[in-house]
């Protein structure tokens, strides 16, 4: 092999090496779902109306929970989950304060309370629905404690859990689902449509 | 052998460009369908109607475009605009680990080809042929016509009939709202942008230095720009010739390392005649970006200027910039001092309920820095809801406040100790000294570290207690590895770092300008072999980042997507689509006892 066609090879293995992600247009993968049991951290969050919650009181309650992991100006996966949250309390309709549907943001600096509640507005959101932020610390508690640490949040990944209020089980959902499918996971958690 | 196939490669690939080209000339020729209108040929109006589409999901009539996503769903076309993923240039994005494609024009109205990934392939293990040429290149997808493009836009089918992601929401558009979205689509990023050479040889840039800066700071700023152009230009020549080594087949012109030059533009005489000689600068001497800059007064008449221009600015070093949710064009290290105002109030709200701050007495020096410090707070306090708004005494020119008449303006109303906001450098450590005899007189006061400047250290040890310091910088000592490493840098470079920390803050550049021009983004490899065997070009294009797509605004568009960011002098440095302020936070701190007091942190870097 000559020293040119070497060199031409070098060059192609190192353009050829990086191309592994998932072509929009290519076949999409299936969502993985698991069951899970997480220890909820102490911590105390700030939601959408700058008042100050403490996050276990939050998710131990007797409805359903979902809890994703979001940030203002996501551009891909986010309003993806978020058009989620937004159907089902669409077909929630006036009783959408039957599940608890908790959206933390992994970009606390920017993500003020401001910055949140208009991110509420933009995806048409009803009661029921808490957008949450936090010292960079306590974030990054809670991403660790439901095993979604993700330590810049260019590496985002989707992850939904849904929290069955009869044993404080989890189902954790990763990857982009279609709605169906989310209902279909919601309903066997335990919500009621 | 493989000298054949390699050669017998090299011919498809030259084959499937000249396929491209000709479509491209073809197209050029044919128009774009029935009725609508050309690139060329579109107005103004239309433009504007499109880019509204765009960016903001508003039908031509106003009303906001539906969309249904994943089939049945209907979601707020507010939420699923074109930009928030296809983002400002229209070039896509790549987030975790979904990939929005390419949606202007030139690359809508051409073919993709594939090629098929080599199989078999594991990390660290050379197979057997793993490396063999694919036996044919096909096309993966035609190039969009008109009529294709709004099929793919309602019904999220491609040319191919093959189904587009599921994230990609279906628009109902009706035919002339869609005429005018394709036409928009079809200016989006059509020409590269100026500062660049045609034969992409080098990148011209410039940085301003508005008014009579100090010498020194000039010094520093130029040195440390300099230092890393020269950075950038090394890196780019080994690159250079390292792609030459192949024989210069694989390497069209566009594949070239741009090298960068900087000039400097000064401007002379009132803040009123600089934006004039900005035009004049610019006409004379387009160039891509600003980077840094320093200015005797505030940036507003730069800010303009870029933002009239679409020309982006790259971390100006100013206490004063201007402060908006909605303008694009200039990235800065933070909102300045007005952060710094912004972080007293939240602070203050965050340690007193609305029974029991008392009256808040706001003193503001005769300054646009102190005036930012009280329109930071004001803004905040209102933001935060509170109705208890400060009550401001405005000093004149050269005029100093004493702390008596602080004192009997909170002794005449009002029982409660007063909270003070000394927005002032002159006179400040008297009225600390003669509020610290009298301590139940005051509930706290806030001061700014930039505005007392080296006054800071001098804060008299009985004040100390009750005085909040706003401190936008780190406050740890700088042991990290990445400030060690800075500094080495630097040093080495024999590049001063002052104490206004101008070289240390555009140290920052290295990553903020330097990684969008840099060949491949390290996150692409975390995501492990993808579903599909085809790599399609376009693809090839996201991996060349701004190379390839030197348009200023996915120059913007790559750096929203950026990871954070360690820092010399601040805590963090954080990115994300449309964010123009990268530091969020700002301490605030109090001075220990002593002599020769140090900082002690009494909030997160960011408060909420």
């Amino acid at each position: 092999m000559t020293r040119t066609s070497f060199t031409l090879l070098t060059l192609l293995i190192l353009i050829l090496l990086p191309l592994a992600i998932d072509p929009v247009l290519a076949e999409e993968i299936k969502y993985k779902r698991t069951v899970e049991n997480y220890t909820i951290p102490d911590v105390t969050l700030v939601n959408q109306n700058g008042a100050r919650v403490k996050l276990k009181d939050l998710i131990t309650s007797s409805k359903p929970v979902v809890l994703d992991f979001i940030y203002g100006t996501c551009t891909t996966i986010c309003p993806v989950l978020s058009a989620g949250y937004t159907s089902l309390q669409r077909k929630l309709g006036e009783k959408s304060t039957n599940v608890h549907l908790i959206s933390i943001t992994i970009d606390p600096e920017h993500d003020t309370p401001k910055v949140m509640k208009e991110y509420l507005k933009r995806y048409q959101a009803r009661p029921g629905w808490d957008f949450l932020t936090g010292s960079r610390s306590d974030i990054d508690k809670v991403m660790r404690a439901f095993d979604s640490y993700i330590p810049n949040k260019m590496y985002h990944y989707p992850v939904n859990l849904i929290r069955d209020p009869k044993d404080g089980t989890w189902v954790r959902i990763l990857g982009l689902t279609s709605t169906s499918e989310f209902m279909n996971e919601y309903k066997k958690a335990g919500g009621i449509i | 052998m493989r000298n054949a196939r390699t050669k017998n490669m090299l011919g498809r690939i030259t084959a499937a460009l000249l396929t491209a080209l000709i479509s491209l000339f073809l197209f050029s020729f044919t128009g774009w369908g029935a009725g609508l209108p050309t690139a060329s040929g579109a107005d103004s109006e239309t433009l504007r109607l499109g880019e509204r589409m765009y960016r903001d999901s508003l039908l031509p009539s106003g009303e906001p475009m539906t969309a249904f996503l994943r089939g049945d769903v209907q979601v707020p076309g507010t939420a699923f605009s074109c930009v928030s993923c296809h983002l400002r240039s229209g070039i896509g994005s790549l987030e975790g680990q979904i990939l929005s494609t390419p949606t202007n024009g030139t690359k809508l109205y051409k073919p993709y080809y594939q090629y098929p990934l080599p199989q078999n392939w594991e990390y660290g293990k050379v197979r057997e042929g793993m490396w063999d040429m694919p036996e044919s290149t096909a096309i993966y997808r035609p190039a969009y016509t008109d009529q294709t493009l709004a099929a793919a836009l309602r019904g999220g089918v491609d040319p191919t009939g093959r189904e587009l992601n599921s994230a990609m929401p279906r628009y109902q558009i009706d035919d002339s709202s869609m005429a005018i979205l394709i036409a928009y689509l079809k200016t989006l990023s059509a020409e590269i942008s100026p500062g660049v050479d045609k034969e992409y040889k080098y990148i011209r840039f410039a940085t301003v230095v508005a008014g009579d800066v100090p010498a020194e700071d000039r010094e520093e700023m130029v040195a440390m720009l300099e230092g890393i152009m020269a950075h950038h230009n090394r890196q780019g020549q080994i690159r250079n010739r390292y792609q030459n080594m192949g024989g210069n087949v694989m390497k069209p012109a566009s594949f070239n390392n741009p090298l960068f030059t900087i000039t400097i533009w000064q401007l002379t005489g009132p803040a009123s005649s600089w934006r004039a000689q900005l035009e004049e600068h610019y006409r004379k001497e387009p160039v891509f970006a600003l980077l840094g800059g320093l200015s005797a007064g505030d940036w507003q008449p730069i800010h303009e200027f870029s933002e009239q221009n679409k020309i982006p600015c790259l971390l100006p070093v100013t206490d004063l910039p201007v402060v908006s949710d909605t303008d694009w064009y200039t990235l800065y290290f933070s909102k300045g001092i007005y952060q710094e105002g912004e972080s007293a109030a939240r602070f203050l709200a965050l340690n007193s309920d609305t029974a029991d701050t008392g009256r808040i007495i706001q003193v503001v020096e005769d300054s646009q820095r102190a005036r930012a410090l009280a329109n930071g707070f004001e803004d905040t306090w209102r933001e935060l809801g509170r109705t208890d708004a400060p009550e401001t005494v405005h000093l004149a020119p050269g005029e100093t406040i004493s702390a008596a008449k602080i004192l009997s303006l909170s002794r005449h109303r009002e029982k409660r100790p007063p909270v003070i906001l000394l927005w002032t450098a002159a006179g400040a450590l008297p009225v600390l000294e003669s509020l610290a005899a009298d301590k139940d007189s005051v509930k706290g006061v806030y001061v700014s570290s930039t505005l007392l400047k080296q006054e800071l250290w001098k804060i008299p040890e009985k004040a100390r207690d009750f005085t909040y310091i706003s401190y936008p910088y780190r406050v740890d000592n700088e042991s990290d590895f990445f400030t060690y490493n800075a500094r080495s840098w630097m040093k080495k470079r024999h590049i001063p770092a002052g104490e206004k920390r101008i070289s240390t803050h555009l140290y920052a550049l290295m990553n903020v300008l330097l990684d969008p021009f840099r060949i491949v983004k390290q996150d692409f490899n975390r995501a492990g072999l993808g579903s599909g065997d085809v790599i399609m070009e376009y693809q090839f294009e996201m991996m060349m980042h701004v190379r390839r797509n030197y348009y200023r605004d996915y120059l913007f568009d790559v750096i929203g997507m950026s990871g954070d960011l360690p820092s010399i002098d601040f805590e963090r440095l954080s990115f994300g689509p449309g964010q123009r302020y990268l530091s969020k936070g700002c301490f605030i701190v109090q001075l220990s006892a002593g002599s020769k007091p140090g900082l002690i942190k009494k909030s997160d870097w960011v408060v909420l």
